[in-house]
């Protein structure tokens, strides 16, 4: 499945059967999701079922294509492949046109969970809505069309605490209508001319390390690398909900869609300080960036030449004051790519991930001491907060809002 | 000069060493009503120590009511490999007072100090009743206690509740939003129920 994915470099984007994937973790994943499906007023539950059958849909049909698959059998086969290749566990079962009942085994989400949150709380509601929507993709785009199964989650191993989930895919009566990924989205048609701060960090000699490493899942379906859970997740799944979710916010209480944005952020943030504070605590940092590290800020240049490698557009960190200040611009980010083949425009900076990655990368060097490699752990992180003082940031240039690529800052509260 | 709860705690913790915290607390609201730090780097946030001893304090008041209601609540021994709680609480009153030592401290020493301010203490508590936390901040202060991340638990129970952060932070609820708020925060933590009376 390795060979299937194509590098665009120029973008610094990642793209398999036509839809661009990118890695995030499980710090990640669990929180925006969380997010999405606290408020009960709205279909939270709906839209991230529904946003990985569209997505999913897309990807499993360009992956029948372009490999040329035909059997139901084996098309059953590659979509099982793909979904441990992408780090989401362990699907198996029969399956027919009636539909089937399919088991989970390490499921990204319900194992994630569990790591994280398992100690402390007694989970009530199934956590696999992506893996819903997948096995309901998976049904569309062997038997019929996009809308044509449902599933539904009937065992699940977060509130269980057993090995293994349950999902029952059925055919509806009438077909849904569904609407598919926009693929690779309004990607920008050149990279522009943006001038990378001064470092003794080579971005495009890790770029080409990190894209040739062989980071798939393993036996069970899971993707463990620098002491995090990661997933090559299409970067449209991650898009759809966060921005449906916030439509939703908006239709129904305007007055709190500020706080969902402020919780994405927050997903943002929280991903960046444990994904990038473990990579920059790990064996490969020391040996392919640590050498290159002359200054403090190369920290900061070298977490964004790992970031600029994750599939999430180019990163350049293009002015930083040491622990005061930074401004990063993202050519063809993965956000505004969907954005802009989605909604005609934004009347305020929609890139909300970066919004909370950028002053992440800050907090995780001066606030964290990351070149101390402190312990990564939930006390870090909310003394963070707590003793007041870290990075805050803005989204201050918007490609969505008609500039030619996005910029963002972070400054020392 | 008269004397202050503070000189009490004062007092009678001079020359102890290994000493990091010590402070009156309150169960009925969770409120430090006197402190000393003696190491605010190891001792980041004095008011969170207390609220948690609170919890601790009812805990052990309910078991003793449980299996032993003749005896009165003895000492509460909590704490680490490295650091020390000892807990006890004033009889028949909210009131407790709390000593945090390093385990190196004798723990002889710590008990001796902590009678003296229970006896020095106990007439100038203030009036249990004397309070000005709402049911709505009792529910939030427990939920930033044992909800998973705590600093963004308010913008959670806004979207749980559908009710302004704003809104819930000044803890002005109506009834109708305090059951909002019981539930969301009964649900953040997995559980049926609080220990916190609702209306």
């Amino acid at each position: 499945m390795l060979d299937c994915l194509v590098v665009d470099r120029p973008r610094k984007l990642v793209g398999l059967f036509g839809e661009p994937v990118i890695f995030h973790c499980h710090h990640y994943n669990l929180f925006l999701q969380q997010t999405i499906e606290d408020p009960d007023w709205i279909d939270g539950v709906g839209i991230l079922r529904q946003s990985a059958q569209e997505i999913f849909f897309s990807l499993l049909q360009g992956a029948f294509q372009q490999l040329e698959v035909l059997r139901e059998s084996e098309r059953w086969r590659l979509a099982r492949q793909l979904f441990s290749f992408l780090g989401f566990g362990q699907l198996e079962g029969d399956i027919s046109p009636q539909g089937g009942e399919l088991e989970l085994r390490h499921s990204h989400y319900a194992e994630g969970w569990l790591g994280k949150y398992g100690e402390i709380i007694n989970r009530q509601k199934p956590i696999d809505h992506l893996a819903v929507g997948y096995a309901a993709a998976a049904f569309d785009a062997i038997y019929g069309s996009l809308g044509d199964y449902e599933a539904e989650e009937t065992v699940c191993q977060a509130v269980t605490r057993g090995d293994h989930c349950l999902i029952r895919v059925q055919p509806v009566a009438v077909r849904r209508q569904l609407t598919p990924s926009p693929g690779m989205g309004r990607v920008i048609d050149q990279p522009a001319p943006i001038a990378r701060a001064k470092t003794s960090v080579d971005y495009e000699a890790l770029n080409e390390t990190l894209w040739g490493l062989p980071l798939a899942g393993d036996d069970d379906g899971q993707i463990r690398a620098f002491n995090v859970l990661l997933t090559r997740m299409p970067a449209n799944y991650y898009n759809r909900i966060q921005y449906r979710f916030l439509d939703a916010l908006r239709a129904v209480n305007p007055a709190l869609e500020a706080v969902g944005c402020d919780l994405i952020r927050e997903s943002g943030h929280v991903c960046v300080f444990y994904t990038f504070g473990n990579i920059m605590e790990s064996v490969e940092w020391e040996s392919l960036v640590q050498p290159m590290i002359q200054t403090d800020t190369d920290w900061v240049h070298g977490g964004y030449a790992v970031a600029s490698s994750l599939g999430w557009g180019r990163w350049e960190l293009v002015e930083i004051e040491s622990n005061q200040f930074c401004r990063v611009a993202i050519d063809g980010n993965y956000e505004t790519n969907y954005f802009l083949a989605t909604y005609p425009n934004s009347s305020t900076g929609a890139c909300f991930f970066a919004q909370g990655a950028v002053p992440a990368m800050m907090n995780i060097v001066y606030r964290g001491h990351i070149a101390q490699k402190p312990v990564l752990n939930e006390t870090l992180y909310n003394n963070l907060f707590r003793r007041g003082h870290h990075f805050q940031g803005r989204e201050v240039r918007a490609r969505e809002q008609g500039d030619p690529w996005c910029e963002f800052t972070a400054t020392a509260v | 000069m008269a004397r202050t709860l503070e000189s009490v705690l004062q007092q009678h913790v001079a020359g102890l060493p290994g000493v990091l915290a010590v402070l009156i607390g309150r169960t009925t609201d969770d409120q430090t009503i006197a402190e000393i730090n003696y190491d605010p780097e190891a001792v980041a946030d004095i008011h969170s120590l207390g609220a948690y001893a609170s919890d601790l304090v009812r805990t052990n008041v309910r078991f003793c009511q449980l299996f032993d209601a003749q005896a009165m609540a003895d000492y509460i021994l909590a704490g680490s490999g490295r650091i020390r709680l000892l807990v006890k609480a004033f009889p028949k009153s909210p009131y407790f007072v709390l000593m945090m030592t390093k385990v190196t401290t004798e723990l002889k020493l710590v008990i001796e100090r902590l009678k003296a301010i229970l006896l020095d203490a106990q007439p100038l508590l203030p009036d249990p009743t004397d309070t000005t936390k709402s049911t709505a901040q009792l529910l939030l202060d427990y939920a930033r206690r044992y909800a998973p991340d705590p600093n963004f638990v308010l913008l959670r129970l806004s979207l749980k509740t559908g009710l302004h952060p704003e809104k819930l932070a000044k803890g002005h609820l109506s009834a109708n939003e305090v059951r909002l708020l019981y539930r969301g925060v009964a649900e953040l933590l997995g559980v049926e129920r609080l220990p916190i009376t609702v209306d």
